[in-house]
């Protein structure tokens, strides 16, 4: 087990910034997930601590040790990649005794070990296989045995349950929570699905063209993210931005759309008063917050009603989202599954203003 | 009527009393193209087998009779006399060594080469991949002529003439090599030498133990055509073991020729120089599985 700490971590391919100046400190036993859109940095980030790029400028600590120039397979790690990389012409079992065998491990150690690795993903008796005669599935569990019958300190997962089947991903999601409880190893997860990214890991790193945007546990990053990028790419459906303005009426501030204005709570007044940018905001608000009127829980601000016309519906089964268009703007929203919300019908709608995230329009950064 | 019914028509119509097969004459010239070139190349390995089996009636007819399609008296009598004779089989060994020897010594060059060339990339790549090339662009006779006069040379001269020519061989051979080994090695994922690395393989080891096994379908073109390249080559090795006691079987069917032997006991050896060739292909071939990489990745 070991700590993985990124100092101004900094990579290029020739004039092409990879990653720019992250810091971030993984601690030791814990699951965190970088996660952002594809050729964001995400992958490079783990192939730094994998030994396999090169960092151009700063520091990687694994454990207390500066891994910079530590050959990969000193380094304490195992990785699965996004393909697998299975040798194909080796069985299960010569796969998974590989890194074993090149580190001499006897005989006797190297039976039990492959033993409990393959019982751990469940693949007993596909021993004598071969990569081709598995499905994707068990390729990707000979693949996570491979890498767990190291014992590493740091697993490392680019994008592991990618190639998979919805259900089966699903099914892995939960196996990988079950064998990070078992061995108790640092694990980085690199993946582009930000639900699988919330629902693995104990913190998720957002990266963003190589720079980190935001780095913490995943409720607490969906619900204060840090800029206007987290909270796009985090939550689904994503949250809704509308350009809005800044404006006093009567002693309360409003947030003002051409099509409807909401008033701010006191706490999230004040924080915006003490901004300095200017009145242009953008206003961003999940869809899970706004709620249809009739089927909003209590609130105390019954002002912030809108009227709105719904353009679609799409049922999920426990929910719907329904595009709904205000005015010149449209909105996504998800209703309960018992709503009376028609299609072309107008509805009326309530923002939960404590869930309101307003962000500079400049520098995206929140304001809230 | 409607479009429907013409189309049901249709067929009904084709195959109806007093239709006449349209002849396609793109088919026919295609199919009489076809059979020329089978003809061309299957007649001269029917004369040779054919010729291989006759009695001396049947090839030694004075003009009195056309010759006979297959012969009179078919035997291998021809077969029993070469494999009799001890300098044959001296070549034929000598042959197959030189073959074999130049084999390994092409794959020890060329597989490293190819393997740079895949997996790095530095300036001058280009150029450094013509140089490899450079000495097939030469004709063979004109390259023999300064690669005999090297051998010809302290220290080169020292080396037994029959690892000379095996060499000679790798150095042909060898381009070839780098060349369809590149590409092989260029198919091959690199995530499955860097996944060994991750787990302790060195950089050779991960060479070895994980890029040259998954590579072997095409190491094994490359192996046969180096064998063949060595076993048919007449020129380097007629330079090279000019002065040698040794023949390649090539060198000694020409000093076969040189005393106009019947045409039969030639024949016959062209057959058994044939024979190897075949064999080594079909063995070689058993790597050439389809499909070696599948399940590495995805």
């Amino acid at each position: 087990m070991a700590s993985v700490t990124f100092e101004h971590v900094t990579k290029r391919f020739g004039s092409v910034t990879a990653v720019d100046d992250v810091n971030l400190e993984i601690s030791d036993g814990e699951f965190l997930c970088f996660v952002g859109p594809s050729g964001c940095g995400k992958t490079t980030c783990l192939r730094m601590v994998a030994g396999l790029e090169e960092i151009t400028e700063g520091q990687l600590y694994i454990g207390e040790k500066f891994a910079n120039y530590i050959p990969s397979k000193d380094r304490g790690i195992a990785m699965v990649f996004q393909s697998y990389a299975l040798f194909p012409h080796m069985t299960v079992e010569a796969n998974v005794s590989f890194g074993l065998k090149i580190k001499k491990v006897p005989q006797v150690e190297r039976r039990e070990k492959i033993d409990w690795a393959l019982s751990l993903v469940d693949l007993e008796g596909l021993e004598e296989r071969y990569p081709r005669e598995l499905s994707g599935g068990q390729r990707q569990r000979v693949a996570l045995a491979r890498a767990l019958v190291l014992s590493p300190d740091v697993l490392l997962l680019d994008e592991p349950l990618s190639n998979l089947d919805a259900k089966l991903r699903l099914k892995m999601r939960t196996e990988l929570k079950r064998i990070h409880k078992t061995i108790e190893a640092t694990v980085i997860y690199v993946t582009h699905d930000q639900v699988e990214a919330m629902t693995l890991s104990d913190r998720i790193a957002i990266i963003n063209e190589g720079r980190l945007m935001q780095a913490g546990a995943p409720l607490k990053v969906y619900a204060r993210p840090n800029n206007k990028f987290v909270a796009g790419f985090i939550g689904s459906p994503p949250i809704n931005f509308l350009e809005a303005d800044l404006e006093e009426r009567d002693g309360k501030l409003f947030v003002v759309t051409p099509d409807f204005a909401l008033g701010l709570p006191e706490d999230k007044a004040a924080k915006a008063k003490a901004w300095s940018g200017g009145l242009e905001v953008v206003l961003g608000t999940r869809p899970q917050d706004i709620y249809e009127t009739a089927h909003a829980p209590a609130m105390p601000w019954r002002d912030n009603a809108i009227q709105a016309t719904v353009d679609v519906m799409e049922p999920l089964g426990d929910a719907v989202v329904a595009t709904v268009i205000v005015g010149q703007q449209v909105l996504q929203i998800t209703l309960p599954s018992e709503t009376e919300a028609q299609l072309d019908q107008p509805i009326d709608l309530l923002v939960n203003l404590d869930h309101v995230h307003l962000f500079d329009p400049e520098t995206e950064e929140a304001i809230l | 009527m409607s479009t429907t019914e013409k189309a049901r028509e249709g067929p009904v119509r084709k195959n109806g009393e007093g239709h006449r097969q349209r002849i396609n004459w793109g088919t026919i010239i295609w199919a009489v193209m076809l059979i020329m070139a089978l003809f061309a190349i299957l007649f001269p390995i029917y004369v040779v087998f054919k010729t291989s089996l006759a009695d001396r009636a049947s090839i030694v007819t004075g003009g009195r009779y056309p010759e006979p399609l297959w012969p009179f008296d078919p035997n291998f009598d021809q077969f029993k006399v070469l494999f009799g004779k001890e300098d044959f089989i001296t070549a034929g060994l000598d042959s197959l060594w030189v073959a074999l020897l130049s084999v390994t010594f092409a794959l020890l060059l060329g597989t490293p080469a190819a393997f740079t060339l895949a997996r790095f990339k530095f300036p001058g790549m280009a150029t450094l991949a013509l140089v490899i090339i450079a000495i097939r662009l030469f004709p063979d006779i004109a390259s023999a002529v300064p690669v005999a006069e090297w051998f010809m040379r302290p220290p080169m001269v020292y080396i037994p003439p029959l690892i000379q020519v095996a060499l000679a061989h790798a150095l042909l051979s060898a381009p070839y090599v780098v060349f369809i080994c590149q590409g092989v090695f260029e198919t091959i994922p690199r995530d499955l030498e860097e996944q060994a690395q991750i787990m302790g393989a060195s950089r050779l080891q991960a060479f070895l133990n994980v890029v040259l096994p998954v590579a072997m379908p095409g190491v094994a073109a490359a192996a046969i055509y180096t064998f063949l390249l060595s076993w048919n080559e007449f020129i380097f090795a007629y330079y090279l073991l000019f002065q040698s006691p040794n023949t390649t079987l090539p060198v000694f069917m020409l000093r076969l020729l040189t005393w106009t032997p019947q045409r039969n006991y030639l024949a016959a050896l062209a057959v058994v120089l044939s024979l190897p060739v075949i064999l080594f292909t079909f063995l070689a071939q058993r790597w050439m599985i389809s499909g070696m990489t599948a399940g590495a990745v995805k």
